[in-house]
């Protein structure tokens, strides 16, 4: 019931460990799409998909669940704006936690691909 | 960096119940922002409008399913799911009428039960008394072995000696309950219960005038009460200028000084009317001991302490009263006896109530395991079910909130049966009586029972919630799915419910020992020889006022004249006239001491009573010795009559003949003792026999003797009239006949021997029958839950008992194996309930009448009774497991 599900920090359990590295992976694009700018969930899909089709693989809509959980853990804010052609529209920003997360999670995955360069290069 | 995040989360899910409409809003107009952009996108790279709007629509995913995906990432989806989830809920339970009307049953009667109970004996024994610095409130008594008083009261003398002398009692005094008394004026004759109470002791409990004024401390001009909120208002209407307006009670004017503010009900809670008491320190005090007495202590000193300290100021006790020496006493070995207030007062009932209360919460017990177990049992059974589900992508959560809410809705619904269930076992008081229960008037519904209630059905809840999900997070789906062998798992849990049953069954066998020990203790009261006839017999009390009757001969001539008219009535086989009834407490003012006249070291303490001389016989009192009073009595040293106990006190074998007096040789002459009849029973008859002393009730013709004694029956006696026929049809006729003879006498207490002698047993019956109910319901529900455990393990077991069956093993050995393991249980259950009885038996102790706590014919008894009923229990499955079909068994699925 209600009190059951506020301890829950997952929607959906992901069925399979590449969908955990996807997801992941798009909480960081969006942390450091973020960091440059604040935008609109629309804005951020278009940019994402400038750099990786397979992340939003599902759909743009699956950015809003991920730009859910980033908000419930502290590491953006919102804030409902007008955009150029005054349409209201709910902007999306980095907060000094998502600032820290961002190097954080930049760090690990630059650590991340080293290692599996360093095995590839092994061969 | 996690815990936190998981706090912030979990925090802004919480914010977010309470926004989630707006919520839902704010997404939708989200989602329409960014279709509407992607649309103009879309245009801008040339597509059509409708072009631009499917494309957009297929790029974004399935609108609802990321609606559903980011609502859930908030952790709340809403409050329709709640609703959705009890409407589910509901009518899964509306499936198996039998399961939810037997499980929220239980629950309201487990819950209801204990919280009206739990509230009665929380009122009676631990709350605190309703005045000033209750817990520093005491009583004090005396008691003087040497000359066979116990549990006597206080005399002024003593109260005084006390009151200057004591350091650790803060204040103290002395009061009297003057039982009732007529109000004479006015055209409605009233009868309102009267106490004695000096100044102080008014201020000492905190009372309040609500109009005028309580009596001033040193105060005592007679003539002026003080009358309760409760008369004010029924009697005078609340008139606001009843203070200095004259009141008339037993034909004695009186002056109204005040109205008590209400809820003020010291010493009884229907006490109307007070007088002023004033100090009275005369008298030997070994034969005042007839004052009720209350002090308070110093903050900080205990009952114990004060005691002692009492003790050792008795020791002045002589230099302050004169004829009192230091020989008399150390020979009465006179003692205080100091307890609290709240304790004395529910002292008689402190361990029946106990034992209620603990039984009532062992049926909560037993009621709470059932359900536990069905709970258990069910989640077993939707286990197929429950993995399917889980197969097909449910998820964990899902699952667990559908047992949940039906948990919820059991435990709901159960607490909303139980809250008027439990207001008007309250309101009833279980039909015990202000007399038999002390504090009963201050048991009512108030914000306790509602907070019981909701706490109890809360606890249930979780309990509840919690069993029936125990077995669903079970990550071996495709175990469950094919129903395959227990895991171990599986075994530990049968074991668990095995123990839960075994505690079942010897909570049960504990109860139904103790309501065993109660019926025994019963039927022994019931057996004991009252020694008279109580049969058709009408009594009432008939107090004749001071002023008419003042003369003792006058007194006397009206009882003749009331008796002989009675007498003359058709249907009335005699009438006869007494001081005391018996099975009928004594004021303790009565009780004297008699020595033998002719050997003062004989001595013994007994009521004086009164009885004209056919009262024996028409009881069918036997006369041990002697004769029954004749005329010739009725002197100036009239002759006596007295009860056995006395005879073998003061005169051993010949006690006909012998002369008594009373122990403080005032001048009061010798008294021929005539004759003995037997001992009677007092108010209670656990407390065995009273000592008594009768004297003639009695005129002779012609003259106006008035008989020397400390008391004569001029007013308080009671009529005794034996019918023919039913008692209660000559009511009536006795009054129309008192009327004539005195319009301004009331009869008081109309009632008859039989109803007394039962109301003596009353309080007794009442305990064994809720303990009889107590143990028939648990002994039912443990039966029942034992039942369940051996008939699921024997269905689970389906296939591997086939196959048992189809290597060899015959049915007899399958029944023996299945009756072995509910026997296993059972005998545990019972080894730890003997235990429990044996513990119990000892808390009942005080309430049982000859019976030992334990007795081992009533716990071998209960045990064969347990067993019995255990083995039919574990029969039937039994059955059934023997009569398998080896066959279909290796065939079915589990």
């Amino acid at each position: 019931m209600l009190l059951l599900t506020l301890g829950r920090s997952q929607a959906m359990p992901p069925a399979s460990s590449n969908e955990q590295v996807l997801q992941g992976t798009l909480d960081l694009l969006i942390l450091k799409t973020l960091s440059l700018a604040p935008m609109h969930g629309w804005g951020l899909t278009h940019r994402i998909e400038q750099l990786s089709n397979e992340v939003l693989k599902v759909g743009q809509g699956s950015i809003y669940p991920a730009l859910v959980r980033l908000e419930q853990r502290g590491l953006i804010s919102t804030s409902w704006q007008n955009t150029e052609n005054n349409r209201r529209a709910k902007y999306y920003e980095l907060t000094k936690a998502g600032s820290r997360a961002l190097a954080e999670e930049l760090g690990s995955w630059r650590r991340f691909v080293g290692a599996v360069d360093l095995v590839l290069g092994a061969t | 960096m996690r815990h936190g995040s998981r706090l912030r989360a979990a925090m802004a899910r919480l914010a977010e119940l309470v926004r989630g409409r707006r919520i839902r809003d704010d997404l939708d107009d989200e989602f329409a922002f960014h279709l509407q952009m992607e649309v103009a996108h879309n245009e801008r790279q040339g597509m059509s409008h409708d072009e631009a709007v499917r494309a957009a629509n297929l790029a974004f995913g399935g609108t609802q399913k990321m609606r559903e995906a980011t609502l859930d990432a908030r952790g709340y989806a809403g409050f329709s799911n709640t609703v959705r989830d009890l409407r589910f809920a509901v009518r899964r339970l509306q499936r198996r009428p039998g399961f939810a009307f037997a499980s929220v049953a239980t629950v309201a009667l487990a819950i209801a039960a204990t919280s009206a109970v739990g509230l009665i004996v929380y009122t009676v024994l631990f709350k605190p008394l309703p005045y000033p610095d209750a817990d520093r409130l005491v009583v004090i008594g005396h008691d003087a072995p040497g000359i066979n008083l116990t549990g006597a009261g206080q005399a002024g003398a003593i109260d005084a000696l006390y009151r200057n002398a004591s350091t650790t009692l803060e204040t103290a005094g002395v009061y009297l309950e003057n039982g009732e008394v007529a109000i004479t004026d006015g055209d409605q004759p009233e009868r309102i219960v009267s106490a004695l109470v000096p100044p102080h002791l008014l201020h000492l409990l905190g009372a309040r005038a609500q109009l005028g004024q309580l009596f001033a401390l040193g105060d005592v001009r007679r003539g002026a009460v003080i009358i309760s909120h409760g008369l004010w208002q029924r009697r005078y209407g609340g008139d606001s200028a009843i203070i200095g307006k004259p009141i008339e009670l037993n034909r004695q004017k009186s002056t109204i000084v005040g109205v008590m503010a209400p809820s003020f009900g010291f010493p009884r809670p229907d006490a109307a009317v007070w007088y002023a008491l004033g100090p009275d320190t005369t008298g030997a005090p070994l034969t005042r001991l007839y004052y009720s007495s209350i002090a308070k202590l110093k903050p900080g000193v205990t009952a114990d302490q004060a005691q002692r300290e009492l003790a050792s100021l008795l020791t002045r006790l002589p230099e302050r009263v004169p004829g009192f020496t230091p020989q008399q006493l150390a020979d009465s070995r006179l003692a205080p006896r100091v307890r609290g207030l709240r304790e004395s007062m529910t002292a008689g009932v402190r361990s029946e109530l106990v034992v209620l209360g603990v039984s009532v919460g062992v049926l909560l017990l037993i009621a709470v395991v059932n359900l536990v177990n069905l709970f258990l049992l069910r989640s077993e059974s939707v286990r197929r079910e429950v993995a399917v589900s889980r197969a097909l992508g449910a998820r964990g959560s899902d699952i667990v909130r559908r047992f949940f809410t039906e948990g919820f809705i059991v435990a709901g619904a159960g607490g909303l049966l139980a809250l008027p269930l439990a207001a008007w076992g309250v309101t009833s008081h279980f039909g015990f009586t202000g007399r038999q229960v002390p504090r009963l008037d201050e048991v009512a519904v108030d914000w306790r029972l509602f907070a019981v209630v909701l706490g109890l059905s809360l606890v249930i809840a979780a309990i509840l919630c919690a069993s029936s999900t125990a077995r669903t997070h079970d990550r071996a789906i495709g175990d469950a799915v094919r129903g395959g062998s227990r895991a171990t798992g599986g075994r530990s849990w049968a074991q668990v419910q095995r123990t839960l049953v075994g505690a079942q069954v010897a909570l049960a066998l504990a109860v139904l020992a103790s309501s065993a020990l109660a019926g025994k203790s019963m039927l022994k009261l019931l057996a004991v020889d009252l020694h008279f006839d109580a049969s058709r017999t009408l009594v009432f009390d008939l107090p004749l006022p001071f002023g008419p009757y003042r003369r003792y001969v006058d007194g006397v001539r009206f009882h003749e004249q009331l008796l002989d008219s009675l007498r003359a009535v058709p249907g009335v086989v005699a009438a006869e006239a007494a001081g005391q009834l018996p099975l009928r407490g004594e004021p303790s003012w009565m009780i004297e001491q008699f020595v033998a006249a002719g050997d003062p070291g004989r001595s013994i303490n007994a009521t004086v009573g009164f009885a004209t001389p056919d009262y024996f016989t028409m009881l069918s009192i036997p006369l041990l010795q002697g004769r029954a009073f004749e005329p010739s009595d009725l002197r100036e040293a009239p002759g006596v009559i007295v009860s056995r106990s006395v005879a073998r006190a003061l005169g051993g074998d010949r006690a006909v003949g012998s002369l008594v007096r009373y122990g403080d040789n005032t001048g009061l002459p010798a008294y021929e003792v005539i004759g003995v009849v037997e001992d009677q029973y007092g108010a209670s008859i656990a407390a065995g026999t009273l000592n008594v002393v009768y004297f003639p009730i009695a005129m002779p013709a012609g003259s106006e003797v008035v008989p020397k004694s400390r008391y004569i029956p001029r007013g308080g006696t009671s009529i005794l009239v034996k019918a023919a026929g039913d008692p209660r049809a000559l009511v009536p006729v006795v009054r129309r006949v008192l009327r004539d003879l005195d319009p301004q006498l009331p009869m008081a207490n109309v009632t008859t021997l039989d109803e007394m002698v039962d109301a003596s047993t009353a309080r007794a019956r009442l305990v064994l029958l809720m303990l009889a109910i107590a143990a028939g319901t648990s002994l039912l529900l443990g039966m029942l839950g034992l039942y369940g455990v051996i008939a699921w393990s024997v269905a689970t077991r389906h296939r591997e008992l086939g196959i048992r069956i189809a290597i060899g093993a015959t049915p007899e050995g399958v029944l023996r194996t299945v009756l072995g393991e509910g026997a296993v249980v059972t005998l545990l259950g019972i080894a730890a309930g003997l235990a429990l009885a044996v513990a119990s038996g000892r808390v009942m102790g005080a309430s049982l009448f000859q019976v030992q706590p334990f007795d081992p014919g009533v716990l071998a008894l209960a045990s064969v009774l347990t067993v019995l009923i255990a083995a039919v229990a574990t029969w039937v499955p039994a059955r059934r497991a023997s009569a398998i079909d080896p066959v279909v068994a290796l065939r079915s699925e589990t």
